[in-house]
């Protein structure tokens, strides 16, 4: 339950993130994250860069259709945006060839197999043993101020605050 | 159905769900409810229908993007959106037009039910239609094709379970509790929300 607990803190205030480098595919600009991402993905990507490190721009994925109705197999020569349709798949465009990107995301946090395995920061140890509380406390039946622990702990976990970390970019 | 969540959900029920023959069900609704803003989407090729249609697959929830490749056109292009009430005002042949019209290069559907959408103008029998669509993984052996895995990613698996948990108990059965029902969802919804932020 720790183990849960820390990765929920972890994606709730990304804490812990990670990059990984995607080759681009030239005949689709759609990359499934549960096949084609890292084992760790952790269901948030906050940046994407081309292969000479510049930042590619974050688009809706409603607004994708906008720019061009062939979006899905674009071609081009240079990236000019990405999108999440979804928290599964990953959208670059266009597709440029032999080409890659690097992006940032959250990632999974490993099994806690002792107090010195824990991996958040220590000011957020705490947020994790008050999950993990709320965890135990469904397990043994004991609700009393339930809810009035779930709200403060959702208040201090900072899912309020998150989206002003990255200018709301990767929201 | 998840191997984690369903130990997930007998862990924290201390044995008391039933996970054989309630679970499944409630495994699918919550899956349904929690992906309506879309998490687990996929793709799919889609065959059309006889009265050129197209269907989504079953254990999809809902079609977000479709795309369409027809004679004349060497690229997929994004399908507009038109509802039943627009397409009769647009033409009210428009279930009979088999090519655009009056300069028309957009390829549009129509939404006539939650998983059916009827093409216009009608294309070619050669067309090939993919969609982009919310799933749920399945529950039973039977995997659609289109399904990456049966198995949820991690970060969803603890919301889904506390969810399932919260339906389990809100049920008349020998074992409801609602206090217990409420707290599994007010937990489960939180722990959602880390994801979806």
């Amino acid at each position: 339950m720790l183990t849960v607990a820390q990765q929920f803190v972890n994606l709730a205030e990304r804490l812990i993130t990670n990059v990984f480098t995607l080759t681009i595919n030239v005949n689709g600009t759609v990359y499934d994250m549960l096949q084609n991402g890292p084992a760790d993905y952790c269901g948030n990507i906050l940046s994407v860069t081309d292969n000479n490190n510049n930042e590619i721009t974050f688009c809706n994925p409603g607004a994708l259709g906008q720019n061009s109705r062939s979006w899905w197999v674009d071609r081009g020569t240079k990236i000019l945006s990405w999108s999440m349709v979804g928290k599964t798949l990953l959208v670059v465009v266009p597709s440029v060839t032999a080409s890659t990107i690097t992006a940032r995301y959250t990632t999974l946090t490993p099994t806690i197999t002792s107090a010195s395995n824990m991996t958040v920061p220590d000011d957020t140890t705490e947020h994790v043993a008050r999950l993990t509380e709320l965890i135990c406390r469904i397990k043994t039946r004991q609700f009393t101020d339930f809810e009035a622990k779930v709200k403060s702990l959702e208040a201090d976990m900072r899912l309020v605050d998150a989206m002003s970390d990255t200018g709301g970019k990767a929201d | 159905m998840d191997a984690t969540v369903v130990s997930y959900v007998t862990e924290l029920s201390n044995g008391e769900a039933d996970t054989t023959n309630v679970l499944p069900g409630i495994y699918e609704d919550v899956l349904g409810q929690i992906n309506i803003p879309p998490i687990l989407v996929t793709t799919q090729a889609l065959s059309p229908n006889g009265d050129y249609s197209v269907s989504l697959p079953e254990g999809s929830i809902s079609g977000l993007f479709y795309f369409i490749s027809n004679t004349g056109f060497h690229y997929y292009q994004q399908l507009g959106e038109l509802s039943v009430r627009e397409a009769d005002w647009l033409l009210p042949t428009w279930r009979n037009i088999s090519s655009p019209q009056n300069g028309q290069t957009v390829y549009s559907f129509v939404r006539e039910s939650r998983n059916q959408r009827d093409i216009f103008p009608v294309p070619a029998s050669s067309a090939n239609i993919y969609a982009l669509f919310t799933y749920v993984p399945s529950v039973a052996n039977n995997l659609p094709s289109y399904a990456p895995t049966d198995t949820l990613p991690a970060w969803l698996q603890m919301p889904v379970a506390l969810l399932c948990l919260g339906e389990e108990y809100a049920r008349e059965s020998n074992h409801q509790n609602m206090a217990m029902s409420k707290a599994c969802t007010m937990l489960g919804q939180l722990m959602l929300k880390a994801v979806l932020k």
